[in-house]
């Protein structure tokens, strides 16, 4: 059970990550982006073929995952930057798609097969130095302290003036542009900064699961992730962390759910996705701030303009 | 080119599939005056505007700023350029409060950089406070500082106009175009905000105003265009142009003369 | 493969297509919605139609009938149920609600019918051959059924109320709603019109191939595009953008591209054939945002 609850909690963190990367550009800018598992997914491979492959550190692998991941953020937004929402998201969605198809047919090299078999030997980071038993702990203390830095950097942003003017494009565009402020490229530089959060949340999945194939990063995974943020509540930091926990914990229970229905285990993760998309309608109609709204700034009483 | 002249539209065309909007429109701001644009509904005021500030792009004619010209240039361009507009409905960020679309208007912000929140955080809230204190002295000054942290979507008609002329000043623009700044204010405010907008412009600052009520004009402004089925149809000082019965009867709405006439 | 043959599966392509961005093209249109669900009519269409065939013995053009009404009166109660009470919402909320719907119905399909592939039973088809060309009667009766579905629309569109409303609307988006056409009725008659005709396109598909879960979803990108490449809100667009976007990618896959340079020899391969909805998708919205017949833009 406790191996289950660190199995739990690592998978919170790696997908925390991800959540808050997913908030930062649709809870604070409002960017409809549904190719958020590309970010995911190019991490996790180049983080691979980087350490794999080309023999690389780890803390290397991690950063070209975020690289990659970046630098394909910055590509899909830079056509779609000045077009509207719903653009955006079949935009983005194709483009994680293509992305899929892209390591779908294409084997890697050596001995590692790659395409649809999957890359397995993933190595695991600093894994000599640690028991079997004591691993799992350092991993998590290992995408916790990501996990930390990223809540660091999204909410440190959201406070700045930053952040503020992407609260502003997220309601239009029209008095951001009439004030000066190029949305275009306020746009490019969130999908990159959510896309290096992405990547690095991926090459953190990969060198855990030390497997990865192409159907870990099927367009179901970007649809958990906004479900995460929008129960947690968009544009709070907080409430994308625990919209994440408790997806994450609702996902994985149906593995003890199976003692007790008699269903197969095939229907069983079905009806887990089913219970999620019901979840997301119910929450847009009922729920739409979210467990935990956003909070505003407040700049206290009026105070005398010039004292 | 005269040095007087500010913002000068030269015979602009924009139409909408079979629909004309404007014909031929030209017009001049100068430095120093308050120019008004005044005619009907759907007489492409707004569209005027859009064209100006680069919203939408005319098909033919060319408009040039301070001697540069900002035919084709994005809306944000021309807004760093020292030209900035407000809109006619109120576009505002609805879930920021009041002192949030204050504090998103001024221009060259550090704290907009990515990188410079975090490398010089030191120079973002120095630049924060000189800017918290100048939304301040403007929310004093259009009466919203009991308002602050009040939500914009939240604020009555009226207020939004007046929270949009703060915001546009905020962003400390040359030339303000004011798309119907009076509507839905109440007179007394409206009286208070003609003041302002005064002083403003003998601080050096110059205005182009979109306004259907008549009596501020002829207040307000040292110059007036009266547009109609996207023409100029007159251009004048007010007390003139509004005095000519064809203009009055012909073009401006029957509303707009009733409420003319307590002060003939 | 004959150039004709070529011509014979993007027909055929087209028409699947084309049925299945009918409905998501009205819908959005009228209501600025990208029904991220839409395609998943297809999937509950071709399932129903495939319960009726087997359980009940109904020949498949009935069970397909039954099928296509049922899934319309989905459509119409999704909207009655959920998204008319989005009707103010912003555009994101409404794709969200429709990516949240479409998994719920993908999955319950494959909560009820299994993950596995499944077959309609359906004789051996022994093509005729026509100079070059292999059709089956299967194939004659998937552009049979399709072409019927235009020209019903097309009567539709043209002689009843509704059908002009939803022209009208499609051509002054702002003007029709001030004159009050965008009404519930209207609404109701795209929901269950699209629903329905994607339901036919999913058994059409079903037939050609197999049934699958997934085998809605699978097409979403090609959908859009073919919508988006027409002009959103423009039904003929739309099967117009099918047309187009299937010789494409059956010619795609053709053209050697290794000929741009000396010597070359380079074609796409097959595993990348969806890559090329996603570049016509690409190369609509950065050189034709409105698409080819001029529909809503997207600013």
């Amino acid at each position: 059970m406790s191996e289950f609850l660190v199995y739990l909690a690592t998978m919170s963190g790696i997908y925390g990550i991800l959540s808050l990367s997913l908030n930062l550009q649709y809870g604070l800018t409002g960017l409809a982006n549904f190719g958020h598992v590309a970010f995911f997914m190019l991490g996790a491979y180049t983080s691979t073929i980087l350490v794999l492959l080309a023999q690389l550190p780890f803390p290397l692998g991690l950063l070209g995952g975020a690289l990659a991941a970046a630098l394909f953020g910055g590509l899909i937004a830079l056509p779609t930057a000045n077009l509207q929402q719903d653009y955006w998201a079949i935009t983005t969605l194709a483009a994680a798609e293509i992305v899929r198809l892209v390591f779908l047919n294409q084997p890697l090299k050596g001995p590692y097969v790659g395409a649809s078999f999957g890359v397995g030997g993933i190595p695991q980071p600093w894994r000599q130095a640690f028991s079997a038993a004591t691993y799992p702990y350092f991993y998590l203390a290992l995408v916790l302290a990501c996990l930390l830095a990223t809540y660091a950097v999204v909410s440190w942003l959201a406070r700045m003036p930053f952040g503020r003017t992407l609260r502003a494009i997220r309601e239009g565009d029209a008095v951001p542009l009439a004030l000066g402020k190029n949305v275009g490229r306020f746009r490019v530089k969130v999908m990159m900064l959510g896309g290096a959060l992405g990547g690095v949340a991926g090459s953190l999945f990969a060198h855990y699961n030390a497997f990865i194939d192409p159907y870990y990063f099927l367009p179901l995974e970007t649809f958990l992730v906004w479900a995460m943020v929008l129960l947690g509540g968009c544009g709070n930091h907080l409430g994308a962390l625990l919209g994440t926990v408790t997806v994450l914990a609702f996902y994985h229970s149906t593995r003890f759910l199976k003692d007790y229905l008699p269903l197969p285990s095939q229907t069983l993760a079905s009806l887990r996705m089913v219970v999620i998309g019901v979840l997301i309608i119910l929450v847009v109609l009922f729920l739409p701030q979210g467990l935990l709204p956003e909070r505003k700034r407040r700049y206290g009483p009026r105070r005398p303009a010039r004292s | 080119m005269d040095q007087d002249v500010l913002l000068a539209v030269e015979s602009v065309h924009k139409r909408f599939g079979g629909l004309v909007a404007l014909d031929g429109v030209s017009l001049v701001v100068r430095r120093g005056r308050i120019t008004g644009l005044i005619g009907p509904n759907g007489s492409g005021k707004t569209t005027l505007f859009n064209v100006i500030t680069g919203f939408l792009r005319p098909e033919r004619g060319r408009v040039r700023f301070a001697g540069t010209d900002l035919t084709g240039l994005s809306p944000d361009r021309i807004a760093r350029l020292g030209l900035c507009r407000t809109f006619q409905l109120s576009l505002h960020p609805r879930r920021l409060t009041v002192m949030e679309n204050l504090l998103l208007a001024p221009q060259q912000q550090a704290g907009e950089g990515l990188l410079a929140c975090f490398l010089r955080p030191g120079k973002v809230w120095r630049q924060e406070r000189q800017f918290l204190a100048r939304a301040w002295e403007l929310l004093a000054q259009v009466g919203l500082a009991d308002h602050a942290d009040a939500e914009a979507g939240s604020l009555s008609g009226g207020q939004q106009k007046l929270l949009a002329l703060a915001q546009v000043l905020m962003a400390d623009p040359q030339l303000v175009l004011l798309d119907e700044p009076t509507a839905g204010v109440n007179p007394t405010l409206a009286q208070h905000l003609v003041a302002l907008l005064r002083t403003l412009q003998r601080q050096g600052r110059d205005f182009c105003i979109i306004e259907h009520n008549l009596r501020v004009v002829r207040r307000l402004c040292d110059e007036v265009y009266v547009l109609d089925h996207g023409q100029i149809l007159a251009h004048g000082d007010p007390a003139t142009v509004l005095q000519r019965e064809e203009v009055l009867r012909a073009y401006l709405s029957r509303r707009a003369l009733r409420a003319e006439e307590p002060d003939r | 493969m004959a150039v004709e043959q070529l011509l014979l599966n993007s027909l055929i392509r087209a028409a699947e297509l084309g049925l299945l961005s009918l409905g998501l093209t009205l819908l959005y249109g009228l209501l600025r919605f990208a029904n991220f669900a839409h395609v998943e009519f297809a999937v509950v269409g071709a399932y129903l139609a495939l319960f009726f065939n087997r359980s009940w013995h109904w020949p498949l053009p009935a069970a397909a009938l039954l099928a296509m009404g049922l899934t319309g009166s989905l459509g119409l109660a999704v909207d009655r149920l959920v998204f008319c009470r989005l009707r103010h919402a912003a555009p994101v909320m409404l794709m969200i609600t429709s990516f949240g719907l479409g998994i719920a119905l993908r999955e319950g399909v494959r909560t009820l019918w299994g993950p596995a592939p499944q077959l309609y039973p359906l004789p051996l088809q022994r093509p005729w051959l026509l100079g070059p060309v292999r059709l089956t009667p299967l194939q004659l009766g998937i552009l049979g059924a399709a072409l019927a579905c235009a020209l019903l629309l097309h009567l539709l569109l043209t002689t009843t109320r509704a059908g002009m409303a939803m022209r009208a609307t499609a051509d002054h988006p702002e003007l029709a709603q001030a004159c009050g056409i965008a009404t519930e009725r209207v609404i109701g008659s795209v929901w269950f019109l699209g629903a329905a005709f994607a339901a036919l396109a999913g058994v059409l598909m079903g037939a050609e191939t197999q049934l699958h879960p997934n085998m809605g979803f699978a097409v979403i990108i090609p959908v859009f595009c073919a919508a988006l490449l027409g002009g959103i809100g423009r039904p003929y667009g739309a099967l117009l953008g099918a047309l187009l976007l299937a010789l494409a990618e059956n010619a795609g896959l053709r053209v050697n591209f290794g000929a741009l340079l000396p010597g070359g020899s380079w074609y796409l391969p097959t595993g990348y054939k969806d890559a090329i909805a996603f570049a016509v998708l690409i190369l609509v919205l950065l050189l034709r945002p409105q698409g080819l017949l001029g529909g809503k833009r997207p600013r």
